[in-house]
């Protein structure tokens, strides 16, 4: 049988750096590495390697880089190397590819070609050090009406809401596809910095109970782990509909990964593959979306938000205004480049549109037709650095999930082999043994770090445009504009290009 | 601030959260009936209200009213994020 398997990767070991402390050899889940009694020296076998960094990062003396591998196809800008190798792959094995984390393919990423303003002289800026910077957010519908008493004083009666101390929350992702491990790291970090995470489609651990004041609990169409205590256990109840990363489908979980907590979790037998369905098969219409979304609430005596999760798709305005109408509190959007522990790759490719596109056209939308207080809004896929959030916002959004970058705050080096199992990090895995090298409270006080540093970076940006509100930001396009962008896409995003006034 | 005035504070701010101004302003408005001068919550602004007799006059600058009136009865600067009402002897109320 011919291999006709390239290798993608390189390992390079500086051998005057190498002190055989055998180090890389004990860290890797992949045995890439190991030490040749024979030749007294450490051997590599780049064929497993999967660039996760693991070894890089903890080699005392430096002495190994991975690189791509130079050898290569003859160039060919249409029949890339990439598209060979995966029909070898389909050759071989007839399946179905698989690839984890977010679309890595050079489609345009507008929060790039997006430029922020500043003030000066007639409106000036606010300086963040001095002045009160306000990042607090309430997400959930606006009241239609007021009421006020016999005096006439206002009734402060609202409709349950989310209250975020910044404007970024952690995103789902299931308990499954990343460790019990992360997910404490996520519950700490949410509680810490008084926002929330998101349990993901797997369910929630019994130990996570004592975190529900900063927890998202999800339904999605598999409705694994959901019961009575798991909807009351959540500040909030997300109906997931559809995810960024692959539109139209629902989840896959290996069932490598279904072991003891995690099968326990989800209310299904050890080992059996955890494939969510495409839609819910109780949701076939809008008027289905609002029998549950009010089923939900019935259940929940009205006392929690309801999220409906959808992926960004070509008629993502269309689809957000009849959400809007349905009763849920929030709509989340989900776009293109979000991550993903596991999914077909030709779906994560080339399926879903960006959320920038979808955030400017659904906001634009729901302010056309008047129902844009009926709801909040947050978007996600990918979001990477503060200047997305605050761009996201100016957009339209009220709030951002972070999924991806909140793994990498944790180690993560995007390495895509999530579906593996075998997460060198700890995160993407269940393995104990891997799921031990990472320590929560660390990865917590990573996050909050990271999170805390973006809180910093978004109050200076807005002192810089002489807002001291994030109110003020949100769908303030005027704040934006387009750089190297065509008319359409100047026009769906809803901003000028640089230089017009 | 007393929880009752709290909780209608917070919804207030919520509800209309879209309506919030912010960013350093002076700004006089006219209604019926009378006149406002607001300056933003951060006071980074000026707004002078000087007074005489059963006149009031209102500014940015204190230099703008001394020029119409040299001298006045009595003269404060608005604080910020309080508005500041008169309204017309005689008028709609």
């Amino acid at each position: 049988m011919i291999d006709y398997n390239v290798a993608p990767f390189e390992v390079v070991r500086d051998y005057d750096k190498c002190v055989n402390c055998r180090v890389c050899e004990r860290q890797c889940s992949n045995e890439v590495h190991h030490y040749e009694e024979g030749f007294g020296k450490m051997i590599s076998d780049s064929t497993k390697c999967v660039d996760c960094q693991r070894c890089v990062c903890l080699c005392p003396t430096k002495a190994l880089k991975i690189l791509p591998n130079q050898n290569a196809f003859r160039p060919n800008a249409n029949w890339q190397q990439k598209y060979l190798t995966e029909i070898y792959k389909q050759a071989e094995s007839g399946g179905v590819l698989l690839s984890s984390m977010g679309n890595p393919e050079p489609f345009p990423v507008y929060f790039d070609k997006i430029l922020i303003n500043a003030s000066q002289v007639t409106n000036p800026s606010i300086d963040p050090l001095r002045e009160p910077m306000e990042t607090r957010v309430f997400l959930g519908a606006k009241p239609q009406t007021m009421q006020r008493d016999r005096e006439g004083k206002i009734l402060p009666k609202l409709p349950p809401r989310l209250k975020l101390s910044m404007p970024v929350m952690f995103s789902a992702m299931s308990y499954g596809s990343i460790s019990y491990n992360a997910h404490a790291a996520l519950a700490r970090a949410a509680e810490k910095l008084g926002i929330y995470y998101n349990t993901g489609e797997g369910g929630l651990h019994k130990d996570f109970y004592k975190y529900s004041a900063n927890t998202i609990v999800q339904v999605a169409s598999g409705r694994f782990g959901v019961h009575k205590d798991y909807l009351e256990d959540g500040a909030a109840i997300e109906i997931k509909i559809g995810q960024g990363a692959k539109p139209g489908i629902g989840g896959h979980l290996p069932g490598a990964k279904i072991v003891g907590d995690v099968s326990k979790t989800r209310m299904i037998p050890e080992g059996s593959d955890a494939v969510s369905p495409a839609p819910h098969h109780d949701i076939y219409s809008i008027e289905d979306l609002r029998q549950l979304v009010y089923s939900i609430k019935e259940a929940t005596e009205y006392k929690k938000p309801v999220i409906v999760k959808i992926a960004a798709v070509h008629n993502v305005a269309a689809i957000a205004s009849g959400i809007a109408r349905s009763g849920a509190d929030i709509i989340a959007i989900d776009g293109f480049r979000g991550g993903t522990g596991a999914a077909p790759t030709r779906i994560r490719d080339n399926v879903g549109i960006p959320i920038e596109l979808a955030l400017g056209s659904v906001d634009q939308r729901l302010r056309e037709e008047n129902i844009r207080d009926n709801v909040s809004l947050v978007v996600a896929g990918s979001i990477r650095s503060s200047a997305d959030v605050v761009k996201a916002i100016c957009l339209g959004a009220d709030a951002v999930y972070i999924g991806s970058a909140s793994l990498v705050a944790m180690g993560c080096h995007l390495c895509r082999t999530c579906n593996y199992g075998k997460c060198n990090w700890g995160i993407a895995t269940q393995r104990p043994d891997l799921v031990k090298r990472l320590n929560p409270d660390i990865a917590a006080e990573r996050l909050i770090n990271m999170l805390t540093a973006w809180n910093h970076e978004i109050q200076e940006m807005m002192g810089g445009m002489g807002i001291n509100s994030i109110e003020a930001l949100r769908g303030n396009r005027l704040m934006l504009r387009g750089v190297g962008l065509n008319e359409r896409e100047l026009a769906v995003l809803g901003i000028k290009h640089a230089g017009e006034v | 601030m007393p929880a009752e005035e709290k909780a209608r504070a917070t919804y207030l701010r919520d509800v209309f959260s879209a309506e919030l101004v912010t960013g350093p302003f002076s700004i006089i408005v006219g209604f019926d009936g009378g006149v406002m001068a607001l300056n933003d919550r951060l006071k980074l602004r000026s707004l002078a209200v000087a007074e005489r007799g059963d006149k009031v006059y209102m500014a940015s600058e204190e230099s703008a009213i001394r020029r119409v009136c040299p001298v006045f009865d009595d003269m404060f600067y608005a604080e910020g994020g309080k508005p500041v009402v008169y309204r017309v002897k005689g008028g709609k109320q």
